[in-house]
């Protein structure tokens, strides 16, 4: 079977808060407000760009 | 780089992460940080994912990976550590990458402990949760039930969190390396645990919700003998969470993920 990672550029979230798991205090959350010119951003896409490469290099099915 | 010195410089790295982001996720004021930072926890989840499906691997091209790998990581916490180089810092994460390259606890954790079966069976959890999900035509009530916006959203938050957790505990045991340290990492298991069971759990309200009415008794049944042994079970080991449920004696993980596949059956 082909290893899915999907890259930081493709996917979504869901929050579920009723779901009755002891994260529920902790479910505030940010995403996709990544910006190109924050530097912190910019290493994180490439660090979820090379996971995704070695995923698919080793065949890691996640 | 090798796997133990690829995962002492993963968790000393996410110890100086979690260092500022324990104040920042909590009190900075800006869109970008306040809250947990999903992708940035996403890049700790699956590059623990990564270091443990590859720790079997000693030929000079995976230890070039891993060792890239890492060098991103660092330079991404680096960059982060900068922006918010107003938070102190209250650990000493050197110790951390220290106490994995000469303690016994490596060992007993990161290769002999069934910590490691866990994160498998929470990977392959995540890889159910994005295809199954991708494969059901989830219609308008449902998804206004659950505010579920779109097809593409595969990432079940509430699992990634329960991860967060899992590696807040492990560094605990690091950070203190006492007697009690594995104590730390059984509830890291039980959190690991918790997000494979979320996956499961959240797939089977998606699909019994929209089918409710065509589901058969025994399905049903099952579901409702599932949701008691759980209560029966509360406080137990994980290890103990095992019962017969028709002829089979599983772990209530394995219980949820069969009845589940056993209703998805039922539907073609």
């Amino acid at each position: 079977m082909q290893a899915q990672r999907t890259s930081i550029h493709k996917r979504s979230y869901f929050n579920a808060p009723h779901l009755n798991t002891g994260s529920v205090s902790g479910s505030q959350y940010n995403n996709h407000k990544i910006k190109d010119n924050n530097p912190f951003d910019k290493s994180l896409i490439q660090v979820d760009d090379l996971l995704t490469k070695l995923f698919n290099k080793y065949n890691i099915n996640k | 780089m090798i796997y133990q010195k690829a995962l002492a410089s993963f968790f000393a790295n996410y110890c100086r992460f979690l260092n500022v982001d324990l104040s920042v996720s909590l009190l900075d004021k800006s869109d970008r940080y306040n809250g947990r930072d999903i992708d940035a926890l996403i890049v700790f989840q699956d590059s623990f994912i990564f270091l443990i499906e590859t720790r079997g691997l000693s030929s000079v091209e995976s230890n070039e990976d891993r060792a890239q790998l890492m060098a991103r990581i660092n330079t991404m916490v680096a960059d982060y550590t900068t922006i918010h180089r107003d938070v102190p810092s209250f650990m000493d994460c050197n110790k951390i990458y220290n106490i994995l390259i000469d303690s016994d606890f490596f060992a007993q954790v990161f290769l002999e402990n069934t910590l490691i079966d866990y994160i498998t069976k929470y990977s392959i959890s995540s890889k159910d949760f994005f295809q199954k999900v991708k494969g059901i035509d989830i219609n308008e009530e449902v998804r206004k039930k659950f505010k579920y916006s779109d097809e593409n959203s595969i990432i079940l938050v509430q699992a990634i969190l329960e991860i967060n957790n899992a590696f807040s505990h492990i560094l605990a045991s690091l950070k203190n390396n006492d007697d009690d340290a594995l104590k730390n990492i059984e509830k890291a298991r039980s959190h690991i645990y918790r997000a494979t069971l979320d996956h499961y759990k959240m797939l089977i309200r998606l699909v019994y919700t929209q089918k409710n009415h065509t589901v058969n008794e025994t399905i049903t049944k099952k579901f409702q003998e599932l949701r008691f042994k759980e209560f029966e079970l509360i406080g137990t080991g994980i290890e103990k969470k095992v019962f017969l449920h028709g002829d089979k004696e599983e772990n209530i993980l394995t219980h949820y993920k069969e009845t589940f596949n056993e209703m998805m059956m039922n539907d073609s």
